[in-house]
């Protein structure tokens, strides 16, 4: 009898292992081809993507890009509406936007509206509850970045990271952009459905939720680049690589290592130089660095 | 098991203060990957065509694609 069980339960096993591999491969295979047909409205992938996201990740996917009268009617640059205050004092939006100079052009001009800042904690729904650990939300319909209370307790760096995340990462995300084509949001949502589930896929000082699909298609990109630009310590390599293959999708002309060098510097921020890989050599059992080539 | 090593030193200023670190993570060889696989795939029913349909794909895989999609079969 428990050897039927355990029978009938290991045939279960291996049928969701190889239901959830074959998803993760439709995601893969869309990029080479298929997806021409899904933005033609063919059906199978799409119906992998909303049973993996849910419907807003197929509608997010399909939405015509890019919108040009947003450009059209935007400001070039966010406006600060609030004074912000940090633990160092009221916040240099001047250095904000020298800042802006080493980021991708269209992280900022046209995708955010304001910047705004309310002496309150953010009140997530009706039923009044507040949420004191959020200080900043993306709030896309007005394209605005809006701080709340808590950031008076933070760091002039740790308001430059919620920017980075709010309006870097999600305003110019997969969901938000306004400049994204089809293909490279599908890129982009395949690149970070596989890094984001590696053991190492994030350095330390920063966390997402791991489980919510769609949640963390969303969040893994916007805190990984905040840890990339203002991170206190190393990132993991593998999100490293996530960052570099991030930008050769989103914006191939930018050179991430550059720019966070340079904002590192500006931000007086403790600078990570360089990072260089060595390599275990199995035969001599050292370390060698990497071999110019 | 051959395993590719990889170290990565960062060289961090803070101040005056020189701090190095290292972090060293540890990646399956691409050959180790695939073998994986193909252990996990072992107890689907041979005539399985999701089976073949997984097989088939591996070699249009990147090593994290790979990596990917072992957690999957394993968890």
């Amino acid at each position: 009898m428990n050897f039927e069980r355990s029978k009938t339960e290991s045939k279960a096993n291996i049928n969701s292992k190889l239901e959830k591999a074959l998803r993760y491969l439709a995601l893969v295979g869309a990029l080479s081809g298929a997806a021409r047909e899904v933005q033609a409205g063919g059906g199978g992938f799409e119906s992998t993507v909303a049973e993996l996201y849910g419907r807003k990740a197929v509608d997010a996917l399909k939405q015509k890009a890019p919108k040009e009268h947003y450009k059209e009617s935007d400001p070039e640059l966010p406006i600060f509406v609030d004074s912000i205050p940090t633990e160092e004092g009221e916040f240099d939006k001047e250095e904000f936007l020298k800042i802006l100079d080493y980021l991708p052009r269209d992280w900022f001009d046209g995708e955010v509206r304001a910047i705004t800042f309310k002496d309150e904690y953010y009140v997530q729904s009706e039923k009044n509850t507040v949420e004191k650990k959020t200080f900043a939300v993306w709030k896309g319909d007005n394209r605005e970045i809006a701080l709340y209370r808590p950031i008076k307790n933070n760091s002039r760096v740790e308001l430059l990271r919620t920017l980075i995340h709010e309006g870097g990462a999600h305003a110019e995300d997969w969901v938000s952009s306004k400049n994204l084509s089809f293909q490279e949001r599908l890129e982009l949502i395949v690149l970070t459905e596989t890094y984001s589930r590696h053991p190492d896929a994030i350095g330390p000082g920063a966390s997402y939720d791991n489980d919510a699909p769609y949640h963390r298609l969303r969040e893994y990109p916007a805190f990984t680049l905040e840890v990339f630009f203002f991170g206190e310590r190393e990132i993991s390599p593998v999100a490293l690589q996530y960052v570099r293959d991030y930008f050769a999708i989103a914006n191939p002309e930018y050179d991430p290592d550059a720019a966070r060098t340079t904002i590192r510097r500006i931000v007086g921020l403790e600078k990570i130089h360089r990072e260089v890989a060595y390599q275990f050599d199995n035969k001599t059992k050292t370390w060698r660095p990497p071999q110019k080539k | 098991m051959e395993t590719t090593t990889k170290k990565v030193i960062y060289h961090t200023t803070v101040g005056n203060d020189r701090i190095y670190s290292t972090k060293i993570t540890t990646v399956l060889p691409r050959h180790e990957l695939e073998s994986r696989i193909q252990e996990i795939l072992q107890e689907a029913p041979h005539d399985d065509p999701r089976r073949k349909q997984i097989l088939e794909r591996l070699s249009s895989l990147n090593d994290m694609q790979l990596q990917r999609l072992l957690e999957e079969l394993s968890t």
